[in-house]
């Protein structure tokens, strides 16, 4: 399943309107908001249709899943849009995540839970905002892709230490351009040890670099710790590293459109994520000429070369580097 | 006092709102704590034990309310339960550090709930003798304790 897919759900008292576009949408935030409301309308509306006196609006069909049959009912309802509320133990299991992996459908998750099996995107995590009329707000807000809501004027940053999540080609890159600049360049060697790593920089004003297209299981963790030392902590999230260099335009053979509206193109059937869809899109294109070639694994020379670094340091703009 | 495991439970009660429809009393719900956190929380008045007054949804049954409340209201009439508290937003934190302050009783997290920015004391079960005095170290346990879980 790929596209932007708008959703609206109503009846006498609330009316819901949202858009998902990735594979795994999350919606969290505080009690008493209506998260709960809406699952229940959206059930209401699979057991009765229109007799519920629920309306519900979409080019797909909107399924409320919860119960011991959860995997039989995702399997029964390919192509839809599928609703999971808070009460669900399964999100947490491998199982589901396997699941996730296999089916043709996208994910509306409420919870607040440490999903750690699920790479879902920083971008794709909401709050419910609104009395009546309720519209999702993502609860992550970006300058240039430099998160948690920074200051502008604080930017760009400057790190004595980057932590990449990286430990191959991105890591490589970076401390390239960090070592050029007398700045430090570690790997956490994956994404849940980012955290761990910081205690040891505890004293430095830290930058961390991971790929926001699957960090959302970390980033509500690594704000709080960034709300905990003030100006201290960076966090810069694109969607990872292949994204970087595809917009930096040093691939030609790309079709633009394939970089900048990845949900019509990114189908959930082969791609867990837009980081695999990106890194797929990179892999393909670049290998159609040799000395391009991209390597997860190593960085070739290429990416290295000065005037490239220059373009994809193009898209770095919230820090000094 | 509050303490908190983190990470899956086998013994804590996951779906809180099943339990709570199963196992409420009419008293719990005219009870002053409760009728302080659903005005915080649901923005609504309990009118009596079977009526609450919401200014979305109007006159609502207790089953209604939000999930957070209902969670909150289990651990003030049955402390001697563990309740997933991960079904709770970050503004019934204040109210959970308020009940352990007049009773013990434990919490199951599946994600770190922000405490605020002042001191408390939470016990952290996963290693009895650790106990957070801050939000630093309450983040510090949570981050290990659910990266480290075998799922």
């Amino acid at each position: 399943m790929k596209g932007i897919y708008k959703v609206s759900i109503k009846n006498s008292r609330n009316s819901y309107v949202f858009e998902l576009k990735r594979n795994i949408t999350i919606l969290c935030g505080d009690s008493g908001k209506g998260k709960t409301t809406l699952y229940d309308m959206i059930h209401e509306y699979n057991r009765f249709g229109k007799e519920s006196g629920v309306s519900v609006s979409s080019d797909r069909k909107v399924v409320a899943i919860s119960g011991d049959d959860w995997e039989s009912d995702i399997k029964k309802n390919s192509g839809s849009i599928i609703v999971i509320d808070e009460d669900s133990r399964f999100i947490r299991t491998v199982d589901f995540a396997r699941i996730v992996k296999e089916s043709d459908n996208y994910f509306l998750l409420i919870t607040r839970n440490y999903l750690r099996t699920l790479p879902y995107s920083v971008d794709e995590i909401y709050t419910i905002k609104g009395a009546k009329n309720k519209k999702f707000e993502p609860v992550y807000q970006d300058i240039y892709k430099m998160y948690d809501r920074p200051d502008k004027n604080r930017l760009p940053f400057l790190p004595e230490v980057i932590i990449a999540e990286d430990s191959n080609s991105g890591f490589s890159f970076f401390k390239q351009i960090a070592g050029k600049n007398g700045i430090e360049c570690v790997s956490a060697q994956g994404k849940s040890n980012i955290l761990k790593m910081l205690k040891l920089y505890a004293e430095k004003k830290v930058a961390v670099i991971a790929d926001g297209a699957a960090f959302g299981c970390e980033i509500s963790d690594i704000v709080k710790q960034q709300e905990l030392v003030p100006n201290k902590l960076a966090i810069f999230l694109p969607e990872s590293f292949e994204w970087l260099i595809l917009k930096a335009g040093i691939i030609n053979e790309v079709v633009p459109d394939m970089i900048e509206a990845p949900y019509n193109y990114a189908d959930s059937s082969d791609f867990m994520s837009w980081k695999q869809y990106f890194t797929d899109l990179l892999v393909k294109n670049s290998r159609k000429i040799q000395y391009k070639t991209y390597s997860k694994n190593k960085l070739a020379d290429y990416y290295l070369q000065e005037n490239n670094v220059r373009q994809i340091k193009e898209n770095i703009k919230g820090m000094d580097l | 006092m509050l303490r908190v495991w983190f990470g899956n439970k086998d013994s804590a009660v996951y779906n809180t709102s099943v339990f709570f429809k199963n196992r409420y009393e009419d008293k719990w719900i005219t009870d002053p704590f409760a009728i302080k956190v659903i005005k915080d929380i649901d923005q609504s008045d309990v009118i009596d034990a079977n009526v609450i007054s919401s200014p979305v949804l109007g006159n609502i049954s207790p089953l209604q309310l939000s999930g957070g409340v209902k969670a909150l209201i289990l651990m003030k009439n049955m402390p001697g339960k563990i309740f997933n508290a991960s079904n709770c937003g970050d503004n019934c934190a204040k109210w959970i550090l308020e009940l352990g302050k007049t009773q013990t009783f434990t919490i199951n997290l599946l994600h770190v709930m922000d405490f605020g920015k002042e001191e408390f004391e939470i016990r952290i079960l996963n290693d009895k003798k650790l106990i957070a005095h801050d939000m630093q170290e309450f983040l510090d346990a949570g981050v290990r304790y659910l990266r480290e879980e075998i799922l």
